[in-house]
């Protein structure tokens, strides 16, 4: 009896899966052969053949080469060099101000508090198509290129965007890199090694100044042993414009203002949560044992609480690399406005273009989100 | 024998004046410690320096009348933009004589926030409420069946927003709740698709879904159908909102004690007989904050729709920034629309948190 209405169960919760997964199929199906259609109707052809044809327009800020007369698989890579670049240095920049603005509201200091905690519901309560417009309106009212602001004859900031010196060797520059990379990573390797050697593991000294000393002093080396000088490109001003450098375009720089400020108001409040969910019984603990304030914030209470924000911190950034795509309201050549827009208009193979761009982000979202679940079993592991 | 029966009165501790609470507030909580004090010192400066500048500008010298550009005060905020198109910002393209019906839209938007404060309302009541409010705001805003019919393109303004947003929230509930319960579900082809969808839509940005809803759903139907691209729009909004949603509503069924099940099953109640009148509804109760919040994002998220070239309150204000007629006061106009969204998002929020802590405060 038992077994025949198990069975019985079974057969039925099988039944309703195919069903479930014919009409799902059938839905794809009914949908792929209207897009047949329509796609014969309209003269489009399919496939991803096109990203070898030459794409014909030009893109205000790249970072590689690019020339109208160059493929739409470039276009493609120039795009997404771009979103990486804005949402990188808008992580950068949203870290420091939501870190800035989440330790004034829990700041002993009344007004800091209120000021920090009103900064913050401002910037969280309007939408960040506000901020864009706003940033960008305000990068186009700068003086012309005349009347550029300068910093040092170095810098220039104007409404054409801000002149910034380049160095000349693209390529030596990212060796460069690479070689930080490496230095950087060999010293904590070397650590992980003593590590293991070494039976008891008490009070180590600071490691962090190692690495980085490691990570300058390698490249450094190796531009001496092999003589490469880094000539840096320095914008001077020229008739209308500038000669040398690089511009970092307004619609840029408005985008990455605008992330970073919209982002930095979440990072504060999670810091904040974080901080204040801390059990008080430990604020005590560092109390009772004549803590000051400033060295328990920062000796007990941070490294405790920075456990409890990295789930929300990796949605943060995630939503940063997502709300980078709105660079299309200002005309920034991103993702989603190269590939999506202006390549999707011109072949007209809608289908193609999107899933290629959602492809990426999809792509971009699960390495941040793996990369932050390696950083959180890392820290949990550390014990408290 | 005799001293002893003289007790000195209880008293209470001496109270110290309000000067003196004060002078102890300010001391604790402004100039605890030396650098606390310069901090606080050179914040009172700054304020003191910008505060009435800021309040010149924008209210005391700011022109709040007149007709043209030419009335504005060159050295302060001047709002005639806003005043003078507030019809265009609040009713869009909408014909006059039939406004009353957007009125009669947002007052019906708004009533919905109000019945949840009642407490003690019949649920089956608000239930109805919300399930009759889209179609009812739907069939005003669009006409038909007895309405004049008003086409999409006649819409912009605020009406879109409080549109997109109060429909979308309320269709995107019942899917995210099936999103949900699939994703929980024992059955591993129903989990599997609904992990699918809701990470596949979680992981893209929302402007890459409204291109998907301008440029290539027309693809996908058959050849001779077309939806308008308000329709559109509002369904993609949807769909993302339901996979959000999605994820909240399984917060709040993982925070369920299990003995909720097991009760529910030894009483020998089926799937959805336990899920409808055991689980969601004290889910539902306890995620009203969080939806709410969602809510919030949802409304910050329909100002996207510009892009696809839908005229919401950000289409009006930065195509009236534009517009020749009112050049140069893109400030105002920017500044009025950022205090319009953080006005009705900071009470919105703030009476999130007005719930919830009622809902911690009953369960205690």
């Amino acid at each position: 009896m038992w077994t025949q209405r198990f069975n019985r169960a079974r057969l039925l919760g099988a039944l309703q899966q195919g069903l479930v997964l014919l009409l799902v199929v059938l839905v794809f199906y009914g949908l792929a052969h209207n897009a047949s259609l329509n796609l014969k109707a309209l003269n489009i052809a399919s496939g991803f053949g096109f990203l070898t044809d030459r794409a014909g327009y030009d893109i205000s800020f790249q970072l590689i080469d690019y020339a109208p007369s160059d493929s739409y698989g470039r276009a493609y890579l120039v795009g997404l060099l771009n979103t990486l670049l804005v949402s990188v240095i808008s992580i950068v920049l949203a870290t420091l101000i939501g870190v800035l603005l989440g330790v004034g509201r829990v700041s002993e200091n009344w007004l800091v508090n209120r000021l920090c905690g009103m900064s913050i519901e401002f910037l969280r309560n309007v939408p960040l198509v506000v901020h864009l417009i706003w940033w960008y309106g305000l990068m186009l009212a700068l003086p012309s290129v005349r009347q550029a602001f300068s910093l040092a004859d170095v810098f220039f900031l104007s409404n054409a965007g801000l002149q910034v010196p380049w160095p000349q060797q693209g390529a030596a520059v990212g060796w460069g890199l690479v070689l930080m990379g490496v230095g950087a990573l060999s010293a904590i390797v070397a650590f992980k090694c003593r590590d293991a050697r070494a039976r008891w593991r008490g009070f180590t000294p600071r490691r962090w100044p190692w690495v980085l000393a490691c990570a300058l002093l390698l490249p450094m080396l190796v531009y001496a042993v092999s003589g490469t000088a880094l000539h840096w490109d320095v914008p001077t001003r020229q008739g209308f414009g500038f000669h040398g450098g690089a511009t970092l375009v307004p619609e840029l720089l408005a985008l990455w203002l605008a992330l970073s400020f919209y982002s930095a108001s979440y990072i504060a409040e999670t810091v904040r949560a974080a901080t204040q969910a801390v059990h008080r019984g430990q604020y005590e603990a560092a109390k009772a044992l004549g803590f000051v304030r400033g060295i328990a914030m920062r000796q007990l209470i941070a490294p405790q609480a920075l456990y409890a924000m990295v789930p929300q911190i990796t949605n943060t950034y995630m939503n940063i690399v997502k709300n980078s795509s709105l660079g299309v309201v200002v005309g920034f050549m991103e993702l989603v406005s190269s590939t999506g827009g202006t390549t999707l208009n011109q072949t007209g193979q809608a289908i193609e273009c999107i899933v290629l761009v959602m492809a990426t982000y999809c792509v971009i979202c699960l390495v941040i989100s793996l990369t932050m679940n390696v950083y959180n079993y890392r820290i949990s592991k550390r014990g408290h | 024998m005799n001293e002893l029966t003289h007790i000195a009165p209880a008293r209470l501790p001496p109270q110290a004046t309000f000067a003196v609470r004060t002078s102890r507030w300010v001391r604790q909580s402004m100039f605890p410690s030396v650098g606390h004090s310069l901090l606080t010192l050179v914040v009172l400066a700054l304020l003191a320096w910008c505060i009435p500048k800021a309040l010149n500008w924008l209210v005391l010298d700011a022109t709040f009348v007149g007709s043209t550009r030419d009335a504005c005060n060159p050295h302060a905020a001047c709002w005639l933009p806003v005043i003078e198109r507030w019809n265009l910002f609040v009713y869009g393209f909408y014909p006059e004589a039939q406004r009353w019906r957007v009125n009669l839209a947002f007052l019906l938007a708004v009533g919905a926030f109000v019945l949840l404060f009642f407490k003690r309302l019949d649920r089956r009541a608000l239930l109805a409420y919300l399930v009759m409010l889209p179609l009812l705001m739907w069939w005003l805003l669009k006409g038909g069946a007895g309405l004049p019919g008003v086409s999409s393109t006649q819409f912009a303004g605020m009406t879109v927003t409080v549109m997109l947003g109060t429909i979308g929230m309320i269709f995107a509930l019942p899917l995210g709740i099936l999103l949900a319960l699939g994703r929980r579900s024992k059955k591993p082809v129903i989990r599997l698709l609904c992990v699918l969808y809701i990470e596949l839509v979680r992981s893209v940005p929302v402007i890459s879904l409204l291109f998907m809803a301008s440029l290539m759903i027309q693809l996908f139907l058959p050849p001779g159908v077309a939806f308008d691209i308000l329709l559109r729009v509002q369904v993609v909004l949807i769909l993302f909102t339901a996979a959000y949603m999605a994820e909240t509503v399984r917060g709040g069924l993982q925070s369920l004690p299990k003995g909720q099940y097991e009760a529910a099953q030894a009483l020998g109640f089926g799937y959805w007989k336990t899920m409808g009148h055991i689980i969601l509804p004290q889910v539902l109760r306890q995620t009203i904050p969080p939806l709410l919040t969602q809510f919030i994002g949802l409304f910050k998220e329909t100002t996207l729709v510009m892009v696809v070239g839908v005229l919401d309150i950000v289409g009006i204000a930065s195509s009236t920034a534009a517009s020749a007629e009112w050049a140069g006061h893109d400030h105002e106009i920017y500044i009025f629309l950022a205090l319009y969204f953080f006005i009705i998002c900071f009470a919105l929020s703030r009476y999130a948190r007005h719930l919830e802590n009622h809902l911690e405060h009953d369960r205690s």
